[in-house]
């Protein structure tokens, strides 16, 4: 498997059939997610989605202008806290909170990072370590109406429910039991979504430019005519207007608030998801959320007796597990899950780049040895090991119904291989066509594409009858 | 009005009250002074730990709080034995009741807290190289999290009763123009400036102090001239989980022993270190008096801060300092090259 599995031109025909299945793979994943889950998983989806936000700002500062701020807790204290208020005590509804609070973070980043930024490495590091270990006691102080407005060491609920108008009740899942936490599970994702397509143009933008110059070379930036201190300030301002946007989430998520939320531990959760996701990647973020809320409820069911007593995920232990995962990774994949997940993508899919006269740079050709090619076998295995486990797992559950794991496992391999199956498939029957592979090729590439597709036609259904299901059709 | 000023009687009772108030107000500043004084020297001990090993490493240990207290759990076992509390499984019920008296027990928790520094430095840090700060930092929080749930999920979450190793009962203290210093603040301090004395000895005089200091000046050097500058850092790290170990061993008595003992702690040791330098001893020293006096002082006489909020003039302290002086008190300042 050293030469990736296909070789395609960019922007050819193929190229786009790869990008679609992956905007399809997207696509399905948020849309199957409020049917498919549990409302108290679709909680904790919300969670992750809200998290990822905050590890995005993180990130601007961490990841993307290299700088160690680790104390955005606060801020998404600050977001959190004015939303409450606002729309507990003022009356007011969470989109007109919304401008509010994303400049309520901004002049707090300005004002927070203008000193702070002066400050470089680890000097930083606690600068903001402070900050995010002394805002929870702030959150208490009795002057100025502070703990009138945040509720002191009690917490603000807000009793305000967010629930879909009828206009919208259309939408996966907000119809029915799950109701309540699909709809925000919408709203989370509308917000993320606007999110993401900010940030990454802000960061293709001259300032954003600036911003990874200045991780890359601080000096050489300046040299070229970055404005430092402008640019740095700008960047963590807006990062932590992002930090309260995640803020506001929360508090429209959990619809309550409380000063022992925002604690350095959180700050300390956004430090492992960024590591765990990937620095200075989009991508990496939202991952980090995910992994983050996920990885914190698989080591709840660990149950491991030994001997006298049984060592229990539910309790300490949890943390323990971060920890040992957060070393593991700094270890052996400092790049985080996305250069993981970027390492199996280029054993899959090579992407040549263009001439400016629309050539391939290398010609597919010298890509493409011809006639030893394996591709065609592996293709065919990929497409078999899916069905067969989904036959496995349903013989299995008739002799003991405990065996759905396989059953499940099945299911998974088929979505992930099926398409890649059927498209490499269909590609080296191509090249069979074009004289360029032997005719052993011609039958695992045809049993490739034939059960690749089916896979692929299997996961449509699958999708269309979680839909039927739930619109009674 | 002007008839009660005027009555002499009066003005002299008047005076006699500002006298008294003022005395009792002298001894009330004392007796804070000498209060401050216990929590200053383990704000110190716990600063010197950080300031030695970024001073040889280049590195803040966030795990240095925790690594204390686990060697605390450690002293706490030496000293109790498998108790019935005690034996939950895990590393407890291992050891023997072997009966060690306190101050030994200590001795053995810092020799064991030496070994878990060095072995940390061996298997954690060294394999990482020149790896970045966000990687440095995340490894040490990494050890943060799992020593703080592990010694959880050994010992309880519970706290715990830890001896005194100075008297410390009621009666126990010298009275000072009325104002009481205990015993146990002086022994602390005791403690903390004879191992502070060894510890200069032993860098001025000797050739693994020698070593050490060329080290932390310029490791390329160092070893240009035959110093091993791994085992060097491996001795530093020994040393600076060495005081904390004793930090966290003679704090536990006053804020027993439980796996969060020293988060709090470590913030303000943090404080002290960055507001004397974190580079010099010397200013560890000094801040954590500062820190550990401007703790007790400042709510006392500002109305605005409470005592909860006695974090907040540490840490605005730090954060003033390193704008006004990033170097701190006594720290050397960095030069950049280009």
């Amino acid at each position: 498997m050293s030469t990736p599995l296909v070789v395609v031109a960019k922007d050819s025909a193929e190229h786009k059939r790869w990008k679609y299945v992956q905007w399809m793979y997207l696509a399905g994943f948020l849309i199957l997610a409020p049917l498919v889950l549990e409302p108290f998983e679709i909680g904790k989806m919300n969670r992750a989605l809200v998290l990822s936000v905050a590890i995005l700002a993180v990130n601007l500062v961490v990841g993307f202008n290299g700088m160690l701020a680790l104390g955005h807790s606060a801020f998404m204290g600050i977001g959190a806290f004015v939303t409450a208020s606002m729309v507990q005590d003022e009356n007011w509804d969470y989109w007109q909170v919304l401008p509010v609070v994303l400049i309520v973070g901004f002049i707090m980043g300005v004002i927070i990072g203008l000193p702070a930024l002066r400050v470089k490495g680890l000097y930083l590091a606690l600068v903001t370590i402070a900050q995010a270990a002394v805002f929870p006691t702030l959150v208490n102080i009795d002057e100025l109406g502070i703990a009138a407005r945040t509720g002191g060491p009690n917490g603000k609920g807000v009793s305000e429910e967010v629930i879909a108008p009828g206009f919208l009740e259309w939408l996966p899942g907000v119809e029915g039991a799950r109701g309540g936490s699909a709809y925000r599970y919408w709203i989370i994702v509308l917000m993320l979504g606007i999110t993401l397509l900010v940030i990454t143009n802000y960061l293709r933008s001259r300032p954003g430019r600036a911003v990874l110059a200045i991780r890359d070379n601080e000096a050489g930036a300046a040299v070229y005519g970055v404005n430092l201190p402008v640019a740095k300030t700008m960047n963590f301002a807006i990062s932590a207007s992002l930090g309260s946007l995640a803020g506001l989430m929360w508090c429209l998520d959990k619809g309550f608030v409380a000063g022992q939320d925002f604690t350095f531990l959180l700050a300390i959760d956004l430090i492992i998801g960024l590591v765990l996701g990937g620095v200075g990647t989009i991508q990496g973020s939202l991952v980090g959320g995910l992994f983050v809320v996920w990885v914190n409820d698989l080591t709840k069911r660990i149950s491991v007796p030994l001997g006298l007593y049984t060592l229990n995920g539910d309790g300490p232990l949890a943390k323990a597990i971060f920890g040992l995962i957060l070393i593991l990774f700094t270890f052996f994949a400092p790049g985080g899950i996305v250069s993981l997940a970027r390492l199996v993508q280029s054993k899959l899919i090579k992407v040549v780049p263009l001439t400016p006269s629309g050539e391939p740079i290398q010609p597919l050709d010298s890509m493409d040895p011809g006639m030893e090619s394996t591709r065609a076998n592996t293709a065919m295995k990929m497409a078999v090991i899916g069905p067969v486990l989904l036959a496995v797992g349903w013989l299995l559950m008739a002799v003991n119904s405990l065996i759905v794991g396989v059953l499940a496992f099945g299911l998974r391999m088929t979505i992930l291989m099926a398409p890649v199956a059927m498209l490499v498939g269909s590609n080296e029957l191509k090249a069979h066509a074009a004289g360029n592979r032997p005719d052993s090729v011609k039958g695992p590439a045809s049993m490739a594409r034939l059960l690749g597709g089916l896979g692929f036609l299997f996961v449509i259904a699958y999708a269309v009858q979680r839909f039927a299901l739930n619109y009674d059709f | 009005m002007a008839g009660a000023t005027s009555d002499p009687r009066l003005e002299s009772n008047l005076l006699a009250t500002f006298f008294l108030q003022t005395t009792m107000d002298l001894v009330l500043l004392l007796q804070r002074v000498f209060d401050a004084l216990f929590n200053s020297a383990i704000y110190s001990s716990l600063a010197l730990a950080l300031v030695i090993i970024f001073r040889s490493t280049g590195l803040l240990n966030f795990a240095q709080g925790e690594m204390a207290t686990f060697t605390a759990y450690i002293a706490f076992v030496l000293l109790a034995g498998p108790q019935p509390r005690l034996t939950g499984g895990g590393l407890a019920g291992l050891v023997p009741g072997v009966p060690f008296t306190v101050p030994l027990a200590i001795v053995g928790a810092v020799l064991c807290g030496m070994a878990v520094g060095a072995a940390t430095e061996r298997v954690l840090i060294r394999p990482l190289g020149g790896a970045s700060d966000l990687a440095l930092v995340n490894i040490t929080i990494g050890l943060l999290l799992a020593t703080n749930s592990l010694m959880a999920q050994w010992w309880g979450t519970g706290p715990r009763i830890f001896p005194a190793i100075f008297p410390s009962g009621a009666g126990q203290h010298f009275t000072i123009l009325g104002a009481r210093l205990r015993y146990s603040t002086i022994g602390v301090w005791i403690v903390l400036l004879s191992v502070l004395i060894l510890l200069i000895l032993l860098l001025r005089h000797t050739r693994v102090g020698l070593a050490f200091r060329a080290v932390s000046i310029s490791p390329s050097n160092a070893e240009l001239v035959g110093v091993r500058v791994g085992p060097t850092l491996m001795y530093g790290w020994a040393m600076a989980s060495g005081f904390g170990a004793l930090a966290a061993c003679l704090s536990a008595n006053s804020v027993l022993l439980e796996p969060n003992m020293m988060l709090r702690v470590l913030v303000y040791a943090f404080a002290a270190a960055t507001l004397g330098g974190l580079d010099s001893p010397k200013g560890a020293l000094v801040g954590g008096l500062i820190i550990g006096l401007s703790q007790t002082l400042i709510p006392a006489y500002v109305p605005f801060i409470g005592f909860e909020l006695s974090v907040l003039p540490a840490l605005l302290a730090m954060v003033l300092i390193l704008l006004i002086r990033p170097a701190g008190l006594y720290g050397t300042k960095r030069i950049e090259r280009v």
